[in-house]
């Protein structure tokens, strides 16, 4: 697994408060029970404190799913 | 709480201290000028920062406030709400500049009205914090008045700006903010210290039951208090049957479970085009949105399933019966329908209870709706009717699947205006 | 009016299959009464009533109905009584109206309940409470009633207590009179709530007071009334029996705590030898999981009494917000029959308010 990838599951583990067997690309607030809301947003700061690159509302609200986050950062240039 | 005592928070240490330690905190405050000298845009940036402190879990109100509305309150504080309210109040050079320009003679001065109180109900906790922010980010100085009993929120939410690990200018402001800050609870019966946080207070902000904004109102002032009232509100919904499909139950349902049903924004009860009586299918299209819902997103309801809401739905099935209303759902279904006219005293706050009844036409509603209208959610055709009958009642008119959303929760707080005092200089000829 | 009492039958000689059949019948009867004599039951009724199969299916109103709401299926002329609960989790108490016929049973069921525990013999009856909680034609606070309920055992009563700006005070005058009569006649019955019971008795305590009612016959300590303010001082059932028996020199198992509230017309539970309450046969306990409300057994939930005592107000199927258990059924080794339980707690209870919550405060 890339560095990155390992940065962005410590990071979504710990704000989603989820088991490592939940992380996966395709799973999203209907799969991770604690992703509400707030851990959106906690999600979107949290992207933005680890690998600088600030989500906008726009951006955010199409974050379906742990993939779509990663879909955000390789689009602003961090490899997975 | 002991009647006599007043109990003052200086963030640090929660003491006990007598009414002339509470007065003496309030004449410091009313010689403290440290917020005024910064700009709006610091002020908004300072809270910027304390979006993504709280942002995180680790912030001490992030689990308290989880499911208690936390991340509408971080919408509400981040820095293009922020920045979008006090230009949309003040006007945007205002904002910029502190001043707006009238002709080339005079100037229209915008300065902070003083010392505001905050006299908070213990209902719904981010209102508390919101109220906070609106005086805050006016540059006001601010007694916060606790409710008597419950939790004390903003103690941990300034303290937020107390956070050292940022950036100079967030420490300068802060602190500033902090130090603008008295948060100070009592009884609610004990009128000397009711008397003192008024004296010098040049607007209040009151929040709660009509009692307790009736009480806070009345309280005597030295200076000339603004009043702003956030007395008790209730939301409905208008839908035209015809126009109702799953997706629009689905919203309408969202709206009245989110929030266990409990803010002003959620709906209590269902108007439906169509008279004079609701139709099944309206019925039964709520109540099986309702079983949707709760396979699909059951974590909007998660806050419904400790036992004493078991217990008191039952109680509102019971006492709704005995008023005559006649009921859709049994005690132990997820959401209590019933239908008949709207009754103030049977408001199923924080239980899931809807009540649903007909109209046949707009005039109609306007002569059914209660007083005490927050916002109207609307499944409708003609708007402009619905506007016509109900604008000059109730603050927001907006679609189903609205009623608590990011874009629009804040119609009707945004009061900086009020908050704000405008004098116009004059410029020498 | 129905009569509840089968002739020469003992409160708890019937066992659960049989007073199953006995009660359902009875009761059926006692919900048609209601349905036709109570309008806000017969509303109720047509919004949720279902079939009747079981004891279990049967309507039940939930006990703070009672304080929202004034339910009563007789005159109101006919009235005698009205009794106010001590009203613990909030500020409105129960309002239960009695009319004569239920007075009556109310005095007949909770002799025989209490003559199973602490025998039929009239005996001197020492009250820790002042004389006012008592007085009352027409109502009366539940403390009042609870101690009224013991006169039927009462030779002779003694107020041992004297209420002073709001606060009782142990009248030790008093107490020696009545244990002078006591030593006399051999023997006394003596009730307190359960939390004044532990005040006296850490007072009598400090003050060394002993009295030997070891050597008298048929002693009895009981009390009722809510454990909250003993368990935050860590006081258990065990240590308050223990404390209260140490001052009298008497069996731990002489203290007695028995259960009842305002719409519990007439029913008490007592505990027995082996610290569990029965029900007695014109009565049932169902105990619900507090959650989806379905009957459950060894298992705690909310309490919910049956009682064809209920008869001036359909007070005949209660939820209460109580938790209690039912630990088994015709298997006491007391020997009462019918479902054991034990009380376990009130509910915790979620406050809930809103930002639209208008009335909630008022």
């Amino acid at each position: 697994m890339s560095e990155n990838n390992e940065r962005l599951k410590t990071l979504l583990l710990d704000i989603f408060m989820m088991p490592e067997s939940d992380y996966k690309d395709g799973n999203g607030p209907d799969d991770i029970e604690n992703w509400d809301s707030l851990a959106t947003v906690s999600m979107a700061v949290g992207v933005q404190e680890e690998f600088s690159h600030h989500m906008t509302p726009e951006e955010v609200s199409e974050i379906k799913s742990i993939g779509d986050i990663k879909t955000f950062l390789v689009k602003n240039g961090i490899s997975f | 709480m002991r009647l006599n005592k007043v109990s003052f928070f200086d963030l640090e240490n929660r003491k006990e201290l007598s009414m002339n330690d509470l007065e003496k905190s309030i004449e410091e405050l009313r010689v403290n000028n440290d917020l005024i000298s910064f700009s709006y845009e610091q002020i908004v940036k300072t809270f910027s920062q304390v979006y993504r402190l709280m942002a995180k879990p680790t912030h001490p109100l992030y689990s308290k406030l989880r499911h208690l509305g936390l991340s509408f309150f971080l919408s509400f504080i981040h820095s293009e709400n922020l920045r979008h309210m006090l230009c949309d109040s003040l006007g945007k050079e205002v904002f910029s500049t502190g001043r707006r320009e009238i002709d080339s003679k005079r100037l229209c001065m915008v300065s902070p009205r003083g010392i505001s109180l905050h006299w908070l109900a213990g209902n719904v906790p981010i209102l508390g914090l919101i109220s906070v922010t609106l005086g805050l980010i006016t540059k006001n100085k601010i007694i916060i008045k606790l409710p008597s009993s419950g939790e004390d929120y903003v103690s941990d939410f300034l303290k937020t700006f107390l956070s050292s690990k940022i950036d100079d200018e967030f420490q300068c402001v802060g602190q500033a903010i902090v130090k603008s800050c008295i948060v100070t609870r009592f009884n609610h019966l004990n009128l000397e210290a009711s008397n003192v946080v008024a004296k010098y207070a040049s607007s209040r902000v009151l929040w709660g039951s009509q009692d307790a904004i009736d009480f806070s109102s009345k309280l005597q002032s030295l200076v000339p208090s603004e009043l702003i009232s956030f007395g008790p509100k209730l939301s409905a919904a208008v839908i035209d049957e015809a126009l109702m499909d799953d997706l629009g139950y689905e919203r309408l349902v969202t709206d009245i479970v989110l929030f266990q049903q409990m803010a002003c924004t959620s709906p209590q009860f269902i108007f439906v085009k169509g008279g004079p009586i609701p139709k099944q299918h309206v019925i039964d299209g709520v109540k099986n949105a309702y079983e949707r819902i709760k396979k699909k997103n059951a974590f909007l309801l998660n806050q419904t399933e400790d036992s004493s809401h078991s217990m008191k739905k039952l109680e509102y099935s019971i006492s709704l019966s005995i008023k005559g209303y006649k009921l859709h759902s049994k005690p132990e279904d997820g959401l209590i329908v019933y239908e008949g006219e709207p009754d103030i005293n049977c408001f199923g706050y924080g239980h899931h209870v809807v009540g649903v009844t007909s109209f046949e036409n707009e005039h109609e509603i306007r002569s059914k709706i209660p007083a005490n209208i927050q916002g109207v959610y609307y499944v409708y055709g003609d708007l402009e009717e619905l506007f016509n009958q109900l604008g000059d009642k109730v603050d927001r008119i907006a679609p189903v699947g609205q009623a608590h959303s990011f874009e629009l929760p804040w119609d009707g707080l945004n009061v900086l205006d009020k908050l704000s005092h405008k004098s116009i200089l004059w410029r020498n000829n | 009016m129905m009569n509840p009492f089968l002739e020469n039958t003992l409160p708890y000689e019937i066992g659960e299959k049989d007073k199953r059949t006995f009660l359902f019948d009875r009761l059926s009867q006692l919900e048609a009464f209601h349905i036709r004599f109570c309008d806000d039951y017969k509303k109720i009724s047509q919004n949720l009533s279902k079939q009747n199969l079981e004891i279990e299916d049967f309507i039940y109103i939930p006990a703070p109905i009672f304080k929202q709401h004034e339910l009563i299926s007789v005159s109101k002329d006919t009235i005698k009584k009205m009794i106010n609960s001590s009203s613990t989790s909030s500020n409105t108490p129960s309002k239960v109206f009695f009319d004569q016929n239920t007075l009556n049973l109310q005095r007949i069921s909770v002799h025989n309940l209490l003559t199973s525990f602490i025998g039929a013999e009239r005996r001197p009856y020492i009250i820790f409470d002042d004389r006012k909680t008592a007085q009352g034609k027409n109502s009366m606070s539940a403390r009042g009633a609870a101690l009224m309920s013991l006169m039927g055992f009462s030779k002779k009563f003694f107020f041992v207590m004297k209420e002073k700006n709001g606060q009782l005070n142990l009248d030790m005058d008093a107490l020696s009179q009545a244990l002078e009569y006591a030593e006399k006649e051999g023997g006394f019955i003596s009730y307190g709530f359960t939390w004044i019971l532990h005040l006296v008795h850490e007072q009598l305590l400090k003050n060394n007071f002993q009295f030997n009612a070891g050597k008298l016959k048929n002693v009895y300590f009981l009390h009722s009334g809510g454990w909250k303010k003993l368990l935050d001082k860590a006081v258990d059932k065990e240590t308050y029996n223990k404390n209260i028996a140490n001052v009298w020199n008497i069996s731990p198992s002489q203290v007695v705590d028995f259960y009842g509230m305002a719409e519990l017309v007439g029913l008490v539970f007592p505990d027995c030898e082996y610290n569990v309450k029965h029900v007695p046969y014109y009565a049932d306990i169902i105990v619900r999981d507090v959650n989806s409300f379905e009957p459950v057994i060894n298992k705690p939930g909310y309490m919910q009494f049956i009682s064809l005592l209920g008869q001036s107000a359909p007070t005949h199927s209660v939820l209460t917000e109580d938790i209690g258990e039912i630990v088994s059924i015709d298997s006491c080794a007391c020997g009462r029959k019918g479902k054991a339980f034990k009380f376990i707690g009130r509910s915790t209870k979620a406050e809930v308010r809103g930002c639209g919550d208008i009335y909630a405060s008022k």
